[in-house]
């Protein structure tokens, strides 16, 4: 992502942020609130659209300038209050927007392969380890943690290369916070990139192999992990100067 | 017994009902009780050729409470459905009339003719961020308009003889209207669970963010689910100028707020996102059940206001009271 | 011995049968436009007066939510049907739309009898109602002499689609043309409604500052336009000429508010429908020699008169006069 600015009214959200990452890298995003760390990754996603700026992918220009577009290049988001609809199941929301479909009469009608997304829906939630039974529970049936593996299980079902996670470990206890860590080093290991958004430095520095700040809109510095401790990067954070890649 | 007698429409449903029986128990319940306590009050009630009246009355609310119904589901509303309805009505009787072309080229005109209604009302919703109360408020003062306009308020008459089969023709012991209310029923049902519009309708209505996140186009929904209620109400229409014989252009009022309740007696939540043609149909027969049965106790129209109010209130707190019985549990 | 007992048999199962024919009880159904309208009302209660009279007459009688409203009309026709009343009344909202529905009751075998507002079609056996033609024409006849010929003056119409408003307008259109010197500036409809009444005069004053008669078709309208003649102060201007004979509109006639009022005797219409509605039941038809409606097919009409009074005749033959319409003298005063 090059030179990204974002304007939301008089709040300058993004100034001409660079961002990178690359195969099978875990990058952490983080920064003080407000520092526009889900407002990049909402451009990247599809969510917003970027007043100014370019993205590009494998050195050529792409746009994106949908959700759909977002998805289409193979990039997955999950987002910090989850994005599910509560009042439908656990794999219309897997499915949402791409529904798996057979036809009838010569693709006349084209109607919603159910079987087809049940299935697929418990074998992604069993390859998690969630314990959860019915595909055909409605969300807001779920706990908290439960939706959030629905949501886990939507990123992953699409053959994604770059996985966006917003503030994943927020709400989880430690237990679960470890089981989502290894789940993150695994999708490194199969060649997915996965950027975390996160408050939690240590989380961070568990799993990632490089970290950006953003301060106020702006990029304050990137780090590699092996080369930086949490109280440098820390620094950055709180008081760090604009300008330094 | 009463519903295996009279009612074809619930009968081919209860195949396809899925998930939620336990909630559509209440309803169903209620609806019982009701007809117990007619068929106790007045004698008149309990017959075949009172309830094959009963539903040849409300086929035309049916058929408004379809798009009604996919409406409430978005989270939005129609108010316009009455004023479509008597668009729909007049300029079928307007066509065959004056504009001297048959039968279903005048249908086909009248329907298009309310679609496009609900295809402006929902253009200025999907694009234009304008609130559903607002764009189908306004809606129905133009469409009623000019349904007044053009009947000079009175009524357009000298339809064909033929086109009284589709009000007052039957197919066997069934009149024509309660088979299209059963057709229109059954497609709307099989929209909402078995296509992928039916499901990006739950969908926006549950959590629009999450929705439009999904890459699901919003706009064009909406857009879409207000054209189908426009074409709905205009098929009520024509059904009614069928029955009546003529182009009314004052017809339609009362059917709102029958269309409404029944939606909402049917389990539709007002906020968006739950219910069902099921629940719907339940609903219109509660309202249709107490309408006649009040005429047949020969109580007045007041009263009946005030009974389908109450109905109304009981419906949605029992509903309520079940939500957080729900809640208590987890 | 046993001849007696075979006549006394006899004359037991005579009169057994002839009670029996006589404790006889009708179910007639009556569908009005609305029992939201005093004219209406009155109606009401003049046949509940005859039924009760009678004895063995049980009355059904519903309005329509609005006086507009067709589809709740039509349901409440249809479901006099289900409770298989002996006769059914109906004040048509509509006069063509309500025709299918008539014919409805037709196939299931019950006569109709319309009352008041007719329809035009349909197989009824008798129309009973007001002359409006007649009442239209008094209305413009009466107009003329308080103007002295000469002035500018607005008509109040009701409903569109209805039957009443057709005929009254029809007899009165015509005659004040004949006029020269009178003027109609302004012919609206107020859809027989009080609100509407108001309002629309309101409008028509703002209009015609000038105006200086007009004839509202009914006394809901009227009543509605005296309130807006009153707010505008100009109630000593304007003469107001009321349609229907309701108890509240000759008030305002005795008042001096209105000028005066075209009167329908409502409650002997109600009497005569319940009349006819027996007589009917038992098999018996009208005289076909009564005039007819210009309907497919023409029914009999059976007039229950007209009448225009006004302060000099409420004043001078007061007694008599509230009389026949109903009224006691002493609750006029106040």
């Amino acid at each position: 992502m090059k030179n990204i600015s974002k304007t939301f009214g008089a709040v300058k959200a993004l100034q001409n942020v660079n961002f990178e990452v690359m195969p099978a890298e875990v990058v952490g995003l983080v920064g003080d609130n407000a520092a526009g760390k889900s407002t990049l990754m909402k451009v990247l996603s599809g969510a917003y659209i970027a007043d100014q700026g370019e993205i590009q992918m494998n050195g050529k220009k792409v746009h994106i300038s949908n959700p759909v577009d977002s998805r289409n290049l193979g990039i997955e988001m999950l987002y910090q209050n989850f994005a599910l609809a509560g009042n439908i199941n656990i794999y219309q929301n897997i499915f949402l927007g791409r529904e798996l479909i057979k036809d009838y009469c010569l693709g006349v009608f084209k109607i919603l392969n159910k079987k087809e997304m049940a299935t697929r829906s418990v074998d992604l939630i069993s390859r998690l380890k969630i314990d959860i039974h019915q595909v055909n529970k409605r969300v807001k049936e779920l706990s908290g943690g439960q939706q959030q593996s629905v949501a886990i299980a939507r990123v992953i079902a699409f053959n994604a290369h770059l996985i966006i996670m917003d503030e994943p470990t927020a709400n989880l206890g430690i237990k679960e916070v470890g089981r989502l860590l290894d789940l993150i080093r695994r999708l490194r290991e199969q060649g997915i990139s996965v950027i975390v958004i996160s408050h939690r430095l240590d989380d961070i520095f568990s799993v990632g192999d490089k970290v950006i700040v953003l301060k106020r809109g702006k990029r304050v510095g990137m780090r590699y992990i092996k080369e930086t401790t949490e109280k440098e990067v820390l620094r950055l954070i709180v008081g760090g100067e604009e300008g330094e890649a | 017994m009463m519903e295996k007698v009279a009612q074809p429409e619930t009968l081919e449903h209860s195949e396809k009902k899925m998930g939620g029986w336990v909630k559509r128990f209440s309803t169903l319940i209620g609806l019982i009780l009701i007809c117990l306590v007619l068929t106790l009050t007045s004698k008149y009630f309990l017959s075949f050729e009172n309830f094959i009246s009963i539903l040849l009355q409300n086929a035309n609310i049916a058929i408004l409470a379809v798009g009604l119904t996919l409406v409430i589901l978005l989270g939005e509303i129609d108010l316009s459905v009455g004023g479509v309805e008597a668009l729909g009505c007049v300029v079928a009787a307007w066509m065959m009339v004056y504009g001297g072309l048959g039968i279903i080229p005048s249908i086909i005109i009248a329907l298009v003719a309310s679609t496009l209604c609900g295809l402006v009302s929902g253009f200025f919703v999907a694009y234009f961020r304008f609130h559903s109360f607002v764009s189908t408020l306004a809606m129905m003062g133009i469409a009623r308009g000019l349904a007044l306009i053009y009947t000079h308020g009175a009524s357009i008459y000298g339809l064909p003889d033929s086109f009284r089969f589709i009000g007052q023709g039957s197919i066997g012991p069934i009149p024509v209207p309660v088979l299209v209310a059963a057709v229109v029923l059954l497609l709307a049902h099989f929209l909402l669970t078995q296509f992928r519009l039916g499901n990006h309708i739950y969908a926006v209505g549950g959590n629009i963010e999450a929705a439009r996140l999904a890459g699901i186009n919003v706009g064009r929904v909406k857009l879409i689910v207000l054209s189908i209620s426009g074409f709905c109400s205009g098929l009520a229409g024509i059904i009614m100028a069928s029955r009546l014989n003529s182009g009314q252009g004052t017809i339609g009022e009362t059917d709102l707020l029958d269309a409404i309740a029944s939606v909402i007696i049917g389990g539709t939540s007002l906020m968006g996102g739950v219910g069902t043609i099921p629940g719907t149909i339940l609903g219109v027969l509660i309202i249709s059940v107490i309408r006649n049965g009040l005429n047949l106790l020969g109580v007045s129209s007041f009263w009946q206001m005030v009974a389908i109010g109450v109905i109304i209130i009981c419906a949605v707190l029992v509903d309520e009271i079940r939500r957080r019985l729900q809640e208590k549990e987890r | 011995m046993k001849k007696i007992l075979v006549i006394a048999f006899i004359v037991l199962f005579a009169t057994v049968s002839i009670s029996f024919a006589q404790k006889k009880e009708f179910r007639f159904g009556m569908a009005m436009q609305t029992l939201q309208n005093p004219f209406y009302l009155s109606m009401k209660a003049g046949a509940e007066k005859a039924a009760a009279e009678l004895g063995n007459v049980k009355l059904t009688i519903v309005g329509a939510e609005h006086s507009t409203d067709l589809t709740s009309q039509v349901k409440q026709i249809e479901d006099f049907i289900q409770m298989k009343m002996d006769v059914i009344g109906i004040v048509a909202i509509e006069k063509k739309g309500i025709i299918p529905t008539i014919e409805k009751v037709n196939r299931a075998g019950i006569p109709v009898i319309t009352v008041d507002t007719d329809a035009d079609g349909g197989k009824r056996e008798c129309y009973i109602a007001t002359d409006n033609v007649l009442g239209g024409k008094l209305g413009a006849q009466w107009i003329e002499k308080a103007l002295y010929g000469k002035g500018k003056i607005a008509i109040l119409e009701g409903a569109p689609g209805s039957q009443a408003n057709f005929l009254r307008m029809e007899g009165f259109k015509p005659e004040i043309e004949k006029y020269k010197g009178i003027q109609v500036v302004s012919s609206l409809t107020a859809k027989w409604r009080r609100d509407e009444g108001m309002r629309v005069m309101n409008d028509i004053i703002t209009a015609h500052p000038d105006l200086n008669a007009v004839m509202a078709m009914n006394d809901e309208m009227a009543l509605g336009a005296l309130e807006a003649l009153r707010t505008r102060g100009k109630l000593k201007q304007i003469k107001l000429v009321g349609f229907n004979g309701a108890f509240e509109a000759i008030q305002q006639v005795y008042r001096g508010n209105m000028a005066a009022d075209v009167v329908q005797y409502p409650e002997r219409i109600g009497e005569l429908f319940v009349h006819w509605a027996v007589r009917i039941a038992n098999g018996e038809k009208p005289p076909q020699d009564l005039p007819k409606t210009p309907t497919n097919p023409p029914t009999v009409h059976i007039d229950s008169g007209v009448a225009i009074v006004d302060v000099p005749l409420l004043q001078i033959k007061v007694g008599p006069a509230f009389k026949a319409i109903g009224g006691e003298l002493k609750n006029y005063t106040n």
